[in-house]
């Protein structure tokens, strides 16, 4: 028997090695992805970016990816595998990739290593991530327009990135409400349970359906596919989508998505490389870069709603970032930022905290 | 009436050799794999070609398939130990999360600070055995006094054990300086497992010799000694088990807690050796992967080193579909199912005949 799995192998082997591609000056990228390309969500976002990179840069580039690297260790290896085949740049789409890319990054100098969401750099290590905040802090305004004042947030990982959409959401919120002139409890128009993970399908559906359940007027998410916007639908509560438009995806009832728009950047960052331009920065943009945008809005929501919240992005898109604005006040009332300071990107980056009138709290 | 009607299926007066099950297994498997690449549009040829170029086409792919086969044969090992016993140990994932937590909260918090590394890595190596066995001890008691099945028991508990730990690197364990995501501290340098040769060998780690050593040793304990015999007679035929007064009970309860260990072993191998921290991606199916290790095995240790590389070079070869040819992710899983059902399918044939007509008589 174990001259038969030899004979396997050597059977394989006579196949014949797959013989490599090597045309000049091509610029070889890869992209490791945390999910499947058609989770309708964070991974497809970003398969569809590196479709755009395909199809502006033609055959300049050549793109090769690997999804459903969810364990470290398994993206160790898949991006060591990556470096030694020559590739020029590899792109991680995950926050748990951080510090396999940046002991990989010290292995093969060679290379260059760009990583979505984290905050380490080194010699030919960057970051880039996207201002998608700025999205919620508007999808939160028009909220408050329409008069929600007991939103339901199905969030994810504890870290500082869903804690800025949170925070984002929650502060556009009251923005509205005030303007609206709508009177809210001004500790609880937020509340949020969290998940613990990017992609729990069954679990985004059971918590959407238990806040709905619980009378919330409406459900936000930030998780890696559209289920809590579906499930909120079902059950006829409005929902706010993420990271992709959700209603392509059968959440009808959605009225703004939060959308990622990454293709510009990959574009951007493969052009470098083969200009020999590329340095490892620590890219974060928002709607002036047009990394993050809004889906188009829902039929109801009302046209004056809908101008000013356009209005408002138009300042956003000329650098007018209000979302983190001081003066910011923590959850007990406390005033965290005076007025007139902006919250640092450093404590945006690292900093874990809930603004008022967000209820629930940060899993310790 | 339909040819079919007549169709019979009967005991062979004598099973066909081992190799026509083994090669009846991977020859199906590979159809069905061939069958599912056409079916999404790949010529099946260039699509083994590539999953054999990624597998065997570097010394870093082959020393990947290395790593993976070092958890695969631990808990093939443990399975097929139990199975000896005719006891169906499924719960190798949940034994294996849990020696990885054993081996983790060793060495963050029961290592002295500045011990050195051999007995550093020991220690934390056999608290994680130690884990596994604990893991596997409520279902080896109450199988062994209590007759529950401990298929059941030891499945459940693997859920129990990856809502443990998941509990443990979100809430009290998690790293302190990791901005609350999840996952502890690296675990201190002294308890990582050595590296065999980086240079050339890349992750493996010093849990390949281990499992190496402990497939032998097995063998060695259920073909050699007393207590091998009485496990091997306990599975063959309980009944005279009882008759010749062994100790039934006593002996579940070792071989499953052994089995555990093993597995234990497994996950306390990954913690120590490749991942340096507890965090998200110990439990991916390893522990299940080695019920596979086993059966292909036949359930001899001396043949699940050869097993557990052969799945290790699928998993490898199969990333190779996904780079090279666009496949989806699940591609690889899908060939393991189909390598095992071949196999059980092969096995099947070699114990029965597919007849028409009337039965033989006499």
């Amino acid at each position: 028997m174990n001259a038969l799995l030899v004979l396997l192998a050597a059977a394989l082997l006579a196949c014949g090695a797959v013989p490599e591609a090597h045309a000049a000056k091509k610029v070889k990228a890869a992209f490791v992805l945390l999910e499947s390309v058609n989770d309708h969500g964070w991974t497809e976002a970003h398969h569809e970016g590196i479709q755009h990179l395909k199809k502006t840069l033609g055959d300049q580039v050549e793109v090769s990816y690997t999804e459903n690297i969810v364990s470290p260790t398994d993206a160790e290896r898949v991006m060591r595998d990556y470096a030694r085949k020559g590739y020029d740049i590899v792109f991680g789409t995950t926050f748990g990739y951080m510090d396999v890319m940046a002991k990989l990054s010290l292995e093969f100098p060679g290379t260059k290593w760009d990583h979505c969401s984290g905050y380490k750099t080194t010699a030919n290590m960057g970051n880039y991530f996207g201002r998608i905040e700025q999205g919620e802090y508007l999808a939160g305004y028009m909220s408050g327009l329409m008069g929600f004042k007991n939103v339901g947030t199905v969030a994810t990982q504890p870290i500082p990135e869903p804690i800025r959409g949170i925070n984002a959401f929650t502060r556009g919120l009251q923005k509205g409400l005030k303007e609206a002139g709508v009177t809210f409890d001004e500790n609880k128009v937020n509340t949020v349970v969290w998940l613990k993970s990017w992609r729990d399908a069954q679990g985004e559906t059971t918590l959407a359906e238990t806040l709905a359940g619980r009378g919330h007027d409406l459900i936000r998410q930030m998780a890696d596919t559209p289920d809590s916007a579906k499930a909120a639908c079902a059950m006829n509560v409005p929902a706010i989508g993420y990271g992709m438009d959700v209603t392509r995806f059968g959440a009808g009832c959605s009225l703004v998505s939060t959308v990622w728009n990454w293709g510009p950047y990959y574009v951007k960052a493969v052009k470098a490389v083969a200009d020999g331009s590329w340095k490892p920065g620590e890219y974060w943009a928002g709607f002036e870069d047009d990394i993050v945008r809004l889906s188009p809005f829902h039929a109801s929501v009302p046209a004056d709603v809908q101008k000013k919240v356009l209005a408002e992005l138009e300042k956003m898109k000329a650098g007018k970032d209000e979302s983190f604005l001081g003066p910011i006040l923590g959850q007990d009332g406390k005033e965290l930022y005076p007025a007139g300071s902006r919250v640092p990107d450093k404590d945006l980056l690292t900093k874990r905290f809930l603004v008022k009138g967000v209820s629930g709290s940060i899993p310790d | 009436m339909s040819p079919w009607s007549r169709l019979r299926i009967e005991p062979r007066d004598r099973a066909l050799p081992p190799l026509f099950s083994l090669g009846l297994g991977v020859g199906l498997a590979l159809l069905l794999g061939a069958a599912i690449f056409a079916g999404l549009g790949v010529n099946p040829l260039s699509a083994y070609a590539a999953m054999a170029a990624g597998a065997f086409g570097s010394g870093h792919a082959l020393s990947e398939i290395l790593v993976k086969a070092t958890p695969l044969l631990l808990t093939g090992l443990a399975v097929a130990l139990a199975a000896r016993m005719l006891l169906w140990n499924v719960g190798c994932e949940g034994q294996l999360v849990m020696g990885g937590v054993f081996a983790a909260g060793c060495a963050l918090f029961l290592l002295p600070p500045g011990a050195p590394p051999l007995p550093a890595a020991s220690a934390a190596l056999l608290c994680g055995a130690l884990g596994g066995a604990a893991w596997a001890l409520v279902p080896a008691l109450l199988r062994a006094w209590g007759q529950v099945s401990e298929i059941l028991t030891t499945l459940l508990l693997n859920y129990v054990a990856v809502i443990l730990v998941e509990h443990l690197y979100y809430g009290p364990w998690r790293d302190p300086a990791g901005f609350g995501f999840p996952g502890t501290a690296e675990l201190p340098a002294a308890a990582h497992l050595a590296r065999l040769w980086p240079e050339a060998l890349g992750r493996v780690h010093a849990g390949l010799p281990l499992a190496l050593l402990l497939a032998p040793l097995l063998a060695f304990l259920l073909a050699r000694t007393r207590w091998g015999f009485s496990v091997r007679v306990i599975g063959l035929s309980p009944g005279a088990a009882r008759y010749a007064r062994l100790n039934v009970p006593a002996r579940t309860l070792a071989v499953l807690c052994c089995s555990g260990a093993l597995a234990g072993l497994a996950g306390a191998g990954e913690v120590l050796g490749i991942h340096h921290r507890l965090q998200e991606g110990l439990a991916v199916g390893l522990g299940y992967d080695g019920i596979i290790v086993a059966w292909l095995a036949r359930g001899n240790p001396l043949a699940a080193p050869l097993t557990a590389l052969a799945l290790g070079a699928l998993f490898v070869g199969a990333d190779q579909l996904q780079t090279n040819l666009g496949l989806p992710a699940s591609i690889g899983q899908t060939l393991e199912a189909a390598l095992l059902l071949g196999y059980l399918a092969g096995e099947f044939l070699a114990r029965h005949r597919v007849a028409f007509g009337r039965a033989h008589v006499g």
